[in-house]
């Protein structure tokens, strides 16, 4: 066999040999069926533990407003966050100074009666909690804290606001710090709270304010315009070569 | 002069320099392989000097707390953006090199061990970049650990490794830490000597020419000035990106919320988890991977003109294509979450 460097240079020597192809194809086929199969036969237990529920803050370039309108511009961002106890709907969205907890709950009675209440435990508050709680006519809370509410379609919607860096709240948040088990929610029909709300049922949630996450929006562009115009070249480069052949 | 002649003498290194290779392989497509060499000397290096302050501990936030000592120093910062950019260009080259590689049909017979060595290359570039990522410790790196750890449910054998149960007493951040600096860079080292080893062997592939057998030779000792040069050039462009843009470190890692988006690289694969689930990932990766591999045997006549491997080409478009398409359409929606 000539194993001189240059000997095969530019041209393939005819097919592969025929047995050797057929091995070839042989293993492929064996190794798609192992590989289709191994799934099944998995070994692996990934440890799947249950996470705790998290409530995610996510950054809205903008002015934020203390509305309950969730179809609005500044909620598209928002993921929505389920809970049991009490049953209702969460969500948060922040602009770095700023952050708004909207809490929805199914509701068919008078509004008069009604409210939801959200109790935080700062994290190094030696347990002690911070209350926020919104009724028709009252609100309880921070004095930099807003609120609003407003019953809709049998939906009692009510949001909160409130500086990052509040100076009358002792819930100050930083930004990409995940709070775990920061929040407890509490809501009710026949005017128990607003003084006493009762969060005894409720399983506290986490928290976390979460900045601008895409740094780079524009790279997956980039990397993808680089390796089109690089996939063109190199067809356009080979074709020539037999297009016009060197003399 | 004397000091190289002296080395050569004493290597032995004529039996590589001196010997004789085509003139086209000089020419800038042909030398993408070997920039590939010299930047990823450059990779290694900035890596061990960023392992001298990256701890590898999920416990206390420490390697999320060690990168954030690292990006703090205006010197150590560079040298972390030095390795991310490099590891972006690194990537980047290898793909092309293989694109013209496959463009030229230079995996064909005798050469189909060279491609597969090639494609493991590929592969292992591809997971230095995932490791490296994950080991940031952000919010990015966590997210990306938990879609990795959730697909070992359904590798099977081949995921038992990345399974914390493998080693339970040891963090998987640690066992990540010793894929990306040991076990990937010797697989990488051992791939790239069956790679140098084969080409010096089988001699550099065709220019696709009639007279090719009359093209000029040049000594071996021409191409590795040449790829110096090229993989200089790399590094002096990832030194100016270096200073120009930082590498990205988001916020600590909270495994309980899903809100970032991989990189580019692995941007394509998201959007197929975005509309078939987690579960699709394998079925789609694997299939990918024996498509690549298997190259050689699916085109084995001895044409090597683009125009008469319709078959080849039209799959080469298609792939190059459905790239981009999955990249951008991910790059555009919103992130999603995937973990069960």
């Amino acid at each position: 066999m000539d194993r001189s460097p240059n000997s095969n240079m530019g041209r393939a020597i005819g097919p592969t040999g025929s047995r050797a192809g057929r091995r070839i194809q042989r293993v492929v086929i064996v190794a798609l069926v192992v590989l289709v199969l191994l799934p099944q036969a998995s070994v692996a237990h990934s440890e799947m533990r249950e996470e705790p529920s998290w409530l995610v803050s996510h950054f809205y370039n903008g002015a934020l407003s203390v509305t309950t309108d969730s179809g609005g511009g500044q909620w598209q961002g928002a993921k929505m966050l389920t809970i049991d106890a009490p049953n209702a709907t969460l969500m948060s969205i922040n602009n770095g100074t700023y952050f708004l907890i909207l809490v929805q709950t199914e509701f068919n009675g008078s509004l008069d009666k009604a409210g939801i209440a959200l109790s935080f435990a700062p994290p190094n508050s030696n347990g002690t909690t911070e209350l926020w709680s919104w009724t028709k006519n009252q609100f309880i809370g921070p004095a930099d804290v807003k609120s609003a509410g407003e019953l809709s379609a049998s939906t009692l919607s009510v949001v909160f606001g409130a500086p990052t860096k509040s100076s009358d709240s002792r819930v100050g948040l930083a930004i990409g710090t995940p709070y775990a088990d920061l929040v407890k929610v509490s809501t009710w029909a026949n005017g128990a709270g607003p003084q006493s709300p009762t969060f005894e049922d409720s399983n506290p949630i986490g928290f976390e304010l979460v900045p601008y996450m895409d740094h780079y929006p524009k790279a997956p562009l980039f990397y993808s315009a680089v390796i089109l115009v690089a996939g063109v070249g190199f067809l356009f480069l080979e074709d020539r070569k037999y297009r016009w052949p060197r003399p | 002069m004397k000091g190289t002649a002296w080395l050569r003498d004493r290597l032995g290194l004529g039996i590589f320099l001196d010997h004789m290779i085509p003139k086209h392989a000089n020419s800038p497509t042909y030398v993408i392989g070997g920039s590939v060499v010299v930047l990823g000397i450059a990779q290694g290096i900035t890596g061990v000097l960023l392992q001298q302050f990256y701890h590898p501990m999920p416990d206390q936030n420490a390697a999320y707390a060690s990168v954030q000592f690292i990006t703090g120093d205006a010197l150590w910062n560079f040298v972390r953006n030095m390795h991310y950019w490099g590891a972006q260009l690194l990537l980047i080259l290898v793909i092309l090199h293989m694109m013209r590689v496959y463009v030229s049909a230079a995996y064909k017979k005798p050469r189909e061990m060279l491609w597969v060595a090639g494609a493991g290359l590929l592969v292992a570039t591809w997971l230095l970049l995932f490791t490296g990522s994950v080991l940031r410790w952000d919010q990015e790196a966590v997210e990306a650990l938990g879609h990795n750890l959730e697909l070992t449910a359904f590798a099977g054998v081949l995921g038992y490794w990345f399974d914390p149960s493998f080693a339970p007493n040891v963090p998987i951040l640690i066992r990540i830490n010793s894929a990306h600096v040991t076990i990937l860079p010797l697989i990488a080292l051992g791939l790239v000597g069956v790679h140098v080893y084969l080409i010096r062997v089988l001699g550099i592939s065709g220019a696709g020419r009639d007279s090719e057998t009359q093209e000029p030779q040049v000594p071996f000792s021409t191409h590795i000035t040449r790829m110096t040069i090229y993989g200089l050039l790399a590094i002096v462009l990832v030194a100016v990106v270096s200073v120009a843009i930082n590498a990205p470190l988001t916020t600590l890692g909270n495994p309980g919320i899903e809100i970032s988006k991989p990189d580019w690289y692995l941007l394509w694969v998201y959007t197929i988890e975005n509309y078939w689930g987690l579960q699709a990932v394998p079925y789609v990766l694997t299939p990918a991977l024996i498509l690549i591999l298997i190259a050689p045997v699916l085109d084995r006549g001895s044409e090597t003109s683009p125009r008469k491997r319709k078959l080849m080409v039209g799959l080469f478009i298609i792939a190059i294509a459905l790239f981009a398409a999955l990249t951008i359409g991910a790059a555009l929606l919103p992130p999603q979450s995937h973990l069960g």
